[in-house]
């Protein structure tokens, strides 16, 4: 966390790295000017290690965990958090109640890890009364959660961050650029020479680096759903650890991994994300939104 | 399947925007409603009415509601009397003493003007998410009469919430007296005395109320109540200003001070059904059926239908329709010799109809909003003296939120 | 078809259409967008129903049915 960030020259661009959010993080910068580069990283790095700070729900004294320790009462919250709370309700509405950040809490009994650790029917039925973010009460700026319920915005958190960084970047940088914070990537233009930026997107099966397709990226973000490595497998079924906050039980036939590019991050990583939850209409579900997908 | 693309835009676009402004206003911590009301009669009454009410949010449970109320009241109001008087004098509110100012010398008519202040006090209690609490109390002040009461209610939302359920009771306890002071004996000769008729002193009237409501969620465009209600008054209801007149062969022979039973008991049904039509349009339908045991029922539509612009405007034309019975003690004058226990000749309560023409108009302005409002009301009567009332209502209201 | 028929017919068909708004579906919490809008609410614009509760209990014979309590006064 602490670890300075990494500034490295390729051919033609710089390219900055550091963590954060539990991922490595890249920004690529079309230019040749190095104090500038520097101080852009710099920008990005703390933008990047602020909101995770702010929304980790492992961390605490932060809203999210004050939220989540509120054991019944009300709590007042600030109003970026307040922004993405009004956000996380419209995409809980838009999604007809499938995107939940209040579904976290079920990952008490699922433990996707590759085994056939299955929960009971009983004990998943046991956690949903504690899911649900209809069962919240939000009235900007204060929220109440039932005592047991917790919310999670890691399901927005890092893509938010991209798109925060990426205008903080734009105020100071006209240039092209490229920011990649752990699979999660929004351009602000291209290469230099006008050339887009590459980007590979990964087999969902490979455990290495072995790419199925390079996409070029100018502007715009692209997000990606899924993860090979987090299901569970018994009698021949496989379970996917997109869960259903409704059922409480893994979205059948989900896609092992969708990847959206759209606008911004954040609406590709929602686009991404409800295809998944959409199951095996996965597919259908993207192609009425009109946009760039690869669906694996 | 169907698209969601532009929904998740607009909201996308409108997180990182606000983003932008990390300092921005902070949630309201109150709002402010403040209106100004003409209601302007041909020839009658002028009522001037500031209102204000103000929403507090205290804490996280509790929202604290003040309401004040200033109006100012003047020109003539019909006093039961008939048109071709005698020398007969009656008081007025304004007048501070005894001395009936008739209007150009016709006693159907007397000037008067007062002035009211109001405060009311709400405090909404949450208990738990699906169950609040409403306390109320109330106070009026005018030169002849006085209002204090208290209400309370319950309010309980379904799991879901998708439906609520409302039940309320109310007191209230009343002072009514003649700016002079006193009120007049019921059926008491207005000239008894050579003109100094018998008075006691101020009226008492007591009510208790109580209201049963359910409202629900009829579909995603539609949402209803019903609500049942039982109002029970008890004391002093009579009206110490108004008059009846005894008329033999179109001549006025002898005038009294009106009476009414001491006790009335009102029952209303009201029903309200808010629906967004396919256009974006919303349309407000309110129906009231009403009875009491004074021989009143009533029924009244009120509908309104709201045209969304663009920028957040609005117009908003409504109709309102009424229509009473006579109450079973109302005469628009006494016969000859006829001297009931019970009369009035208040064309209140009168067999009536009332329709109200009107638009609104709502914007956004300087941060909160405006609405501007003109009706048109007329009333027919079937008896009384004066058989039709017609009235111009204008309100400007402007609601405001504050950190 | 004679005029009453028509007239008859025609009253069928809005009520028929009538009907099919105001019908009971269940909402669920995430579909109450619309039903969020301020001009949605029952109680839409409080202060122009206080102003009229004090006019038509002034001026007609009938008052009350949507709350309990509210101060009374003497007026003409």
């Amino acid at each position: 966390m602490t670890d300075a960030p990494l500034l490295t020259r390729e051919s033609g661009y710089w390219r900055g790295s550091f963590r954060a959010m539990a991922s490595p993080c890249e920004l690529l910068l079309a230019t040749g000017d190095r104090p500038l580069a520097e101080r852009l990283l710099l920008l990005a790095c703390t933008e990047a290690r602020r909101i995770e700070r702010k929304f980790s729900r492992y961390l605490r004294d932060n809203p999210v965990h004050l939220i989540n320790s509120g054991d019944g009462r009300p709590i007042t919250v600030d109003d970026e958090t307040a922004n993405l709370l009004d956000f996380a309700h419209r995409c809980w509405e838009i999604s007809e109640g499938k995107f939940d950040i209040t579904s976290g809490v079920l990952r008490e009994v699922w433990c996707f890890d590759g085994s056939d650790n299955v929960p009971r029917p009983e004990a998943v039925a046991a956690i949903l009364p504690r899911v649900g973010w209809h069962k919240v009460s939000w009235r900007r700026p204060v929220i109440t959660l039932r005592p047991g319920m917790e919310i999670d915005l890691g399901g927005i958190g890092k893509e938010y961050a991209v798109d925060q960084t990426a205008r903080l970047i734009r105020r100071e940088y006209s240039g092209g650029a490229l920011l990649n914070f752990g699979g999660d990537l929004y351009a602000l233009g291209p290469r230099a020479g006008g050339e887009p930026w590459a980007v590979g997107v990964d087999d969902p099966d490979a455990t290495g680096s072995c790419q199925t397709g390079i996409v070029n990226l100018s502007r715009g973000g692209l997000a990606t759903s899924g993860d090979a490595r987090r299901y569970l497998l018994k009698d021949g079924v496989r379970y996917s650890h997109i869960l259903d906050p409704t059922t409480g039980w893994p979205v059948p036939d989900a896609p092992r991994a969708v990847t959206v590019i759209a606008d911004t991050c954040l609406e590709a990583g929602m686009l991404s994300t409800m295809a998944m939850l959409h199951g095996s209409r996965a597919r259908e579900f993207l192609e009425a939104q009109k946009v760039s997908f690869w669906c694996q | 399947m169907k698209s969601i693309r532009s929904k998740l835009a607009i909201a996308t676009c409108t997180l990182l925007s606000q983003g932008a402004q990390q300092a921005g206003a902070v949630e309201s911590s109150w709002t402010a409603d403040t209106s100004y009301l003409l209601y302007s009669e041909t020839d009658r009454v002028t009522v001037n009415k500031l209102f204000t009410s103000a929403n507090v949010t205290l804490g996280d449970n509790h929202l604290l509601q003040l309401e004040a109320v200033y109006d100012t009241i003047t020109g003539a109001t019909p006093t039961g009397a008939v048109k071709s008087g005698g020398p007969v004098t009656v008081t007025t509110p304004s007048s501070g003493g005894k001395g009936y100012r008739a209007v150009s010398g016709n006693p159907a008519l007397a000037k008067f003007d007062d002035t009211r202040l109001g405060l009311n006090l709400g405090l909404v209690q949450s208990l738990r998410r699906t169950l609040r609490i409403n306390y109320g109390a109330s106070v009026s002040v005018e030169r002849d009469y006085e209002a204090y009461g208290g209400s309370l209610a319950l309010e309980r939302d379904n799991e879901d919430r998708s439906v609520t359920f409302t039940a309320g009771v109310a007191g209230s306890y009343d002072t009514i007296f003649q700016s002079s002071g006193g009120t007049p004996k019921p059926m008491g000769s207005v000239e008894e005395n050579g003109g100094n008729p018998e008075f006691f002193g101020p009226g008492k009237k007591r009510g208790f109320e109580g209201m049963l409501g359910v409202s629900r969620i009829i579909n995603r465009r539609t949402v209803a109540r019903l609500n049942y209600s039982l109002k029970r008054l008890e004391g002093y209801l009579t009206d110490p200003y108004k008059v009846i007149s005894m008329v033999r062969e179109g001549i006025e022979l002898r005038r009294f001070y009106e009476s009414r039973p001491d006790s009335r008991q009102r029952q209303a049904l009201y029903g309200e059904l808010v629906h967004r039509l396919e256009n974006r349009d919303t349309i407000r339908l309110a129906y009231r059926y009403y009875w009491d045991d004074w021989g009143i029922f009533s029924h009244t539509i009120d509908y309104r239908h709201r045209r969304n612009l663009l920028g957040g405007r609005y117009l908003e034309p409504r109709l309102r329709l009424y229509t009473q019975s006579s109450a079973d003690f109302f005469y628009p004058s006494l016969p000859f010799g006829v001297e009931p226990e019970y009369a009035s000749a208040d064309y209140r309560l009168d067999q009536m109809n009332s329709a109200t023409l009107g638009l609104k108009y709502g914007q956004p302005a300087l941060g909160g909003t405006l609405r501007l409002r003109l009706e048109y009301l007329y009333q027919t009567f079937a008896e009384a003296e004066y058989d039709t009332n017609q009235a111009l209502i204008f309100q400007a209201s402007f609601k405001k939120e504050f950190d | 078809m004679n005029r009453s028929g028509t007239l008859l017919l025609c009253a069928l068909c809005i009520s028929l259409q009538a009907c099919a708004a105001f019908r009971l579906e269940p909402v669920k919490p995430w579909q109450r967008g619309i039903l969020a809008q301020e001009a949605m609410q029952l109680e839409a614009d409080p202060a122009e129903r206080f102003a009229d509760e004090h006019i038509y209990f002034s001026k007609e014979g009938s008052t009350g049915g949507r709350a309990v309590g509210g101060g009374g006064c003497g007026c003409n």
